[in-house]
C-alpha cells in the first residue's frame, strides 16, 4: 500500500513527531511505500536544523534527516505554516531579508496542496496530531 | 469500518469520549502516546464497545511505566501491527 | 473522486490550528469533494459576533461564508455538541446542519480521507 504521514505537532512539545517517525519506520518494514511526510501547523518546527538537544537525549531533527536520506522519503514542510513560524530555507530567508535560515534542503518547502495530493495519491493518510 | 487513533489522556481530554460517541460496530481504536492512560479508564469498560476492537501501543505503555492491563479486551501492539491495522481499515480518524 | 472530510475541533483565537484547518479546507476544495464537520469546540469557529479589534487576532469566521463559492456546501455539527454549549444555531455565521450521533457516524464512514484539526 501507499502511505503518507501528516505531522501536526512540533518536536518535543508533543509526541507527534516521535510517533510519526516510529510509524514511518514501520511502514517501510512492512514493505509499503511511503509517498511523503507532510509537516503542517506546528509540525513545521520539525524542520528546525538549529535544534541542539542534550547529548544523551533524542535528536529528532537528526533522526528525520537520517530517515529521509536513508530511505529517500520526501519530508515536506508547508510554506504558509513555516513562514508564520520562522521556518525559512535559504531562499525564503533571502526573500524576506532575514539574517539566517532554519530549514536545510533535507526538508522541502512546498504548498498545502501537497497534503491534499498525499490524500489523493495514497491508500492511507495517517495524521499525528499535537 | 473505521480505525480511530487516540493520543490524549481521557483523564484530561474529551478525545476518547468523543470517539466512543461516534464509533460503530466493527471499528477499532488504537491508544497511543498519552492515550494509553485510557487502558484502565471506565469509558472503555462499556458494553457498548463490545463490537469494537481495542489496541494500545506497547512502547507507549512501557515508557509510561504502565503495567500490561492483562485483559483480553485490549491487545498490546507494536508499531508494525499498527501499520497492519491501517492496511485493514479503509479509513482512519485521529482524535 | 475521493471524498475528504475535514473535522474542525479547535475553538478560534486560542491558537491558529483552527485557521490552518480552514486553509486546508480551502486547498482541498480545489482538488476534491469536501465536507466539513465541526466537532466539540470547533463549533465556536463559526459563532457570530466575533469582535477581534481589541485583541488584534484575525476573525476568520467570515471565510466560512465564502466556502460555498469554493464548492464546500455541507457543514455539519452534532446537535449534542451544540446543546452542551448552549449554542443557538441561528447565531452561527454560516448555515450548519445539526445532525444526530448516528448521522455523524455515517458521515465519518462515507468519506475516504479524514483530516482532523
Amino acid at each position: 500500500m501507499i502511505f503518507s504521514i501528516a505531522v501536526f505537532g512540533g518536536p518535543y512539545s508533543s509526541q507527534a513527531s516521535l510517533s510519526a517517525l516510529r510509524f514511518a519506520d514501520a511502514v517501510l518494514r512492512g514493505d509499503h511505500t511511503l509517498l511523503r511526510v507532510f509537516f503542517y501547523a506546528d509540525g513545521v518546527y520539525n524542520g528546525n536544523s538549529l535544534l541542539v538537544p542534550p547529548q544523551d537525549e533524542l535528536h529528532l531533527y537528526r533522526q528525520w534527516q537520517q530517515f529521509s536520506r536513508q530511505h529517500q522519503v520526501e519530508l515536506v514542510v508547508c510554506i504558509a505554516s513555516a513562514l508564520r513560524r520562522g521556518m525559512l530555507d535559504k531562499n525564503e530567508a533571502a526573500r524576506y531579508e532575514k539574517k539566517n535560515h532554519t530549514l536545510t534542503p533535507d526538508f522541502t518547502v512546498s504548498g498545502l496542496g501537497q497534503l491534499i495530493d498525499a490524500g489523493l495519491q495514497s491508500d492511507r493518510l495517517v495524521t499525528f496530531r499535537a | 469500518m473505521l480505525l480511530h487513533t487516540i493520543n490524549k489522556s481521557p483523564y484530561d481530554h474529551r478525545a476518547l469520549r468523543s470517539c466512543i460517541q461516534f464509533c460503530s460496530a466493527g471499528d477499532a481504536i488504537v491508544l497511543l502516546e498519552d492515550g494509553v492512560y485510557g487502558v484502565t479508564h471506565q469509558d472503555l469498560q462499556q458494553s457498548a464497545l463490545e463490537d469494537i476492537k481495542l489496541f494500545a501501543v506497547q512502547a507507549d505503555l512501557l515508557a509510561r511505566g504502565l503495567p500490561d492491563p492483562q485483559t483480553e479486551r485490549i491487545q498490546i501492539i507494536t508499531y508494525d501491527t499498527f501499520v497492519a491495522l491501517c492496511v485493514d481499515y479503509p479509513r482512519i480518524k485521529s482524535w | 473522486m475521493k471524498k475528504f472530510l475535514f473535522v474542525q475541533e479547535q475553538p478560534p483565537h486560542g491558537g491558529i490550528l483552527g485557521q490552518e484547518g480552514l486553509d486546508a479546507i480551502l486547498m482541498g476544495s480545489a482538488f476534491a469533494q469536501c465536507t466539513v464537520l465541526l466537532l466539540e469546540d470547533g463549533i465556536y469557529q463559526v459563532l457570530g459576533n466575533q469582535q477581534t479589534d481589541e485583541l488584534g487576532s484575525k476573525d476568520y469566521s467570515v471565510t466560512y461564508q465564502a466556502l460555498r463559492d469554493y464548492g464546500v456546501e455541507q457543514i455539519f455539527c452534532p446537535a449534542s455538541h451544540l446543546q452542551r454549549r448552549g449554542i443557538d444555531i441561528e447565531n452561527l455565521v454560516v448555515p450548519v446542519q445539526a445532525i444526530s450521533d448516528a448521522e455523524v457516524t455515517a458521515l465519518l464512514n462515507s468519506h475516504d480521507v479524514i483530516l482532523s484539526f
